[in-house]
């Protein structure tokens, strides 16, 4: 089963999404900061890392430089939850490989679809014409 | 004056000079003349003598001889004496003028000799004779000698010539003061163009000589009269030109001090650079805007004294180039050297010839402090990034839990009701959040008036106190309402002051632990009217104490995290307050709780006895 990493500030969404997301038969957890989700990662890797950006004690952007300086080798997707839409504020992510933006309001849908795709593709790819 | 008299003098000696010089030539030439009349008469009378018999010049004794006959037949005065000797020297006759003798000379012997002239020596205290002698012969044989001798003419002042020597030096000393008469009147137009002059010199007058003599002199005066007038009129015109410059120039100078001082009241610092990239001009503002004094900056290029690299760069780009038109008039941002935290905005702008439309006569920097507006801009654009955040969270969550609702946890009736609850509670965030926008908004723009009216305070808190008390019935909490019997009636904004007071209790009852209580309680004082909201919470940490009135602010405590909020609770609170002249104040403690104070300034106007009210 693969396994997913939430980190958002935001008890509701950490509820929501995970309910739906282990629905569609994914293992879910859930930090409510970047420290937390920082924390779980080190001991072990998720395959999919979905992480707000706005959150106490490290944010989103500090969470996925630290991941990219502690392991360049990793190959776990990240999606960055934003509520901003400019370009300037996605500078940062030029850096870290393996990454993208999702705008909120999340559509819990296209995120499950996103993230069937990105483990199988070929299905995805069916579903997707389907 | 002494002048004129000396020459005067001068005239009269030289008069005497040349009479006594007239006199002495012509007594010179009287006397030479004389000399040669006494010569030739006294060698013609020798020759004649000689040519006669010795009987002939030798008188029978008491018989009168020729000698007497030349003697007085002839008026010379001269002549001193004749006499005829033989030839040992012994007289054989003789005449003489009265009181001369003869004197007794050998002559001599060389028949060459025998006719001559020499002199002879008088007796003492005379002059000497000037003698003729020549041989008288007889039958071949000497004879004897015939001796005239004549008064040798001396130097001296004949009286027979004196009235003619008067009649010659007379004139001469009538002439003198005529001539210097005459000089006076001609010189007299001299002394007043002297005197005109010496008053252009020491005075600075200038006038004309009033004098109108006719001749080379009344030309020279006109002359030097027109010269005088010409020149009266060329320095008339100098000095009319001398101040019509002064007056130009103090009106320059008045202009341009003007435009000085217009230019130092600029907000911005100005440079003007010419042609050739030298600064000719700063104002004082450089002192502030760039750390440089102005007169360290004047005729010299950027590069002596611009310490800032791009700045340089963008001066020096504009410098060169022969001054044609041709450049960009972008501006550059700068953070100067002596103040990091400063932003300038430098922009140079042509100054184009007045004369010819496509020559550049330099540029003018104008360098702007753009710190505030660069603040501001970044602050609008965190401000609109916030509220999109702010605004996108809870529309985020409504979002999930409505597709989640539509699928199959739909069907889940426990995830209805836990969707129906999050979905009004965010619901509800999104409302404040908008409504705290909303109000923060305008009070920032001074565009928020409030509705002051006589409120009775308890009544306003009571009724806030309950209603929050409802809302917080569902948990674990205790509260407490402590007004004193009566207060002053205040005259506020009462939905303003209750929204205040509602964001402090809501945050009171959030912030809080199971067990614990939260206290609205009022005091009344002499001079104010205090509102304290209390709590058994969380308390709030001392890094975050100055900062839970920021706009947004949220601790990064987690237990702070843990509740809904968009950190505009408290600024709004303040804002409040601090519209109603008041103060909010914060008093808490990590752990153990916080307690925000309302005070409220007692103020005669708005402060009314309850039981007036």
């Amino acid at each position: 089963m693969k396994r997913i990493l939430i980190a958002d500030d935001e008890r509701h969404a950490i509820r929501v999404l995970s309910q739906s997301l282990e629905r569609a038969g994914y293992e879910v957890e859930g930090a409510h900061n970047g420290e937390a989700a920082l924390a779980r990662i080190r001991e072990r890797q998720p395959d999919v890392l979905i992480t707000d950006i706005q959150m106490p004690r490290m944010t989103g952007e500090e969470l996925c430089q630290q991941i990219q300086r502690e392991m360049p080798e990793r190959d776990f997707l990240i999606f960055v939850l934003t509520s901003r839409t400019e370009i300037e504020h996605r500078e940062w992510s030029r850096a870290i490989d393996n990454l993208k933006f999702l705008e909120k309001p999340v559509s819990i849908r296209r995120l499950t679809h996103a993230l069937d795709d990105y483990f199988d593709p070929a299905p995805a790819a069916q579903a997707g014409q389907g | 004056m002494w002048r004129s008299e000396r020459t005067g003098l001068i005239m009269i000696l030289a008069s005497l000079v040349v009479i006594g010089v007239v006199v002495f030539l012509s007594v010179n030439s009287q006397l030479a003349t004389r000399l040669q009349q006494v010569r030739s008469q006294g060698v013609g009378l020798a020759r004649v003598l000689s040519g006669m018999s010795w009987d002939e010049l030798v008188p029978e004794r008491g018989r009168q001889g020729i000698l007497h006959a030349l003697h007085h037949s002839q008026n010379n005065p001269d002549f001193a004496y004749g006499a005829v000797v033989d030839s040992s020297g012994a007289t054989a006759a003789e005449v003489s003028q009265a009181g001369i003798v003869v004197p007794g000379v050998a002559l001599p012997d060389d028949p060459a000799a025998w006719l001559g002239e020499r002199e002879v020596p008088a007796g003492a205290g005379e002059a000497g004779y000037l003698e003729f002698h020549a041989p008288v012969l007889s039958a071949g044989e000497l004879r004897g000698y015939v001796r005239l001798g004549y008064l040798k003419p001396s130097f001296g002042m004949d009286p027979a010539n004196l009235s003619s020597m008067a009649m010659l030096g007379l004139p001469v000393f009538l002439l003198t003061p005529l001539f210097y008469l005459l000089l006076r009147s001609e010189i007299r137009p001299l002394r007043k163009m002297s005197d005109g002059l010496d008053a252009v010199l020491t005075r600075g007058v200038v006038q004309n000589v009033e004098l109108h003599p006719s001749g080379e002199m009344g030309v020279f005066i006109e002359k030097f009269n027109t010269f005088i007038n010409e020149s009266q009129a060329r320095i008339n015109q100098l000095q009319s030109q001398h101040d019509g410059l002064v007056t130009s120039g103090k009106l320059l100078a008045y202009k341009q001090g003007k435009v000085e001082a217009i230019l130092q009241t600029l907000p911005e610092a100005i440079l003007v650079l010419d042609e050739a990239g030298v600064v000719s001009y700063a104002n004082e503002r450089i002192i502030n805007m760039l750390g440089i004094e102005p007169g360290a900056v004047v005729g010299k290029k950027p590069r002596e004294w611009c310490d800032n690299p791009s700045m340089l760069a963008y001066l020096s780009r504009r410098g060169g180039g022969g001054g044609r038109v041709g450049y960009l008039t972008d501006a550059i941002t700068i953070v100067p050297e002596n103040d990091p935290d400063k932003l300038l905005e430098v922009k140079a702008y042509p100054l184009f010839s007045p004369k010819e439309d496509n020559r550049l006569l330099g540029n003018m920097v104008v360098v702007r402090d753009c710190t505030e507006e660069q603040v501001a801009r970044r602050g609008r654009v965190e401000f609109v990034a916030q509220i999109a955040h702010e605004l996108k969270t809870p529309l985020n969550v409504l979002a999930m839990y409505s597709e989640a609702m539509l699928g199959e946890d739909g069907n889940s009736q426990a995830f209805r009701i836990e969707a129906v609850n999050v979905i009004h509670d965010e619901v509800e965030r999104l409302s404040n959040l908008i409504n705290s926008m909303l109000a923060l908004t305008q009070f920032e723009q001074g565009g928020m008036q409030l509705k002051k009216q006589r409120v009775r305070l308890a009544e306003l808190l009571q009724d806030a106190f309950e209603n929050v008390a409802q809302s917080g019935r569902g948990r674990d909490l205790e509260f407490e309402l402590d007004l004193p019997r009566e207060i002053g009636a205040l005259n506020l904004d009462k939905e303003m002051l209750r929204i205040a007071v509602n964001n402090l209790l809501t945050n009171a009852i959030k912030y809080n632990r199971p067990g614990g209580r939260v206290v609205l309680a009022a005091e009344e004082f002499s001079d104010a009217v205090e509102i304290r909201v209390t709590d058994t919470g969380i308390g709030i940490g001392e890094e975050d104490q100055d900062r839970v009135f920021d706009k947004f602010f949220r601790s990064d405590d987690e237990q702070v995290r843990e509740q809904t909020g968009h950190g505009l609770g408290l600024p709004l609170a303040k804002q409040i307050v601090q519209m109603h002249h008041g103060t909010l104040k914060l008093d808490s403690k990590p752990g153990q709780g916080s307690t925000f104070t309302i005070r409220l300034d007692r103020e005669p106007a708005v402060f009314l006895q309850a039981g007036s009210a």
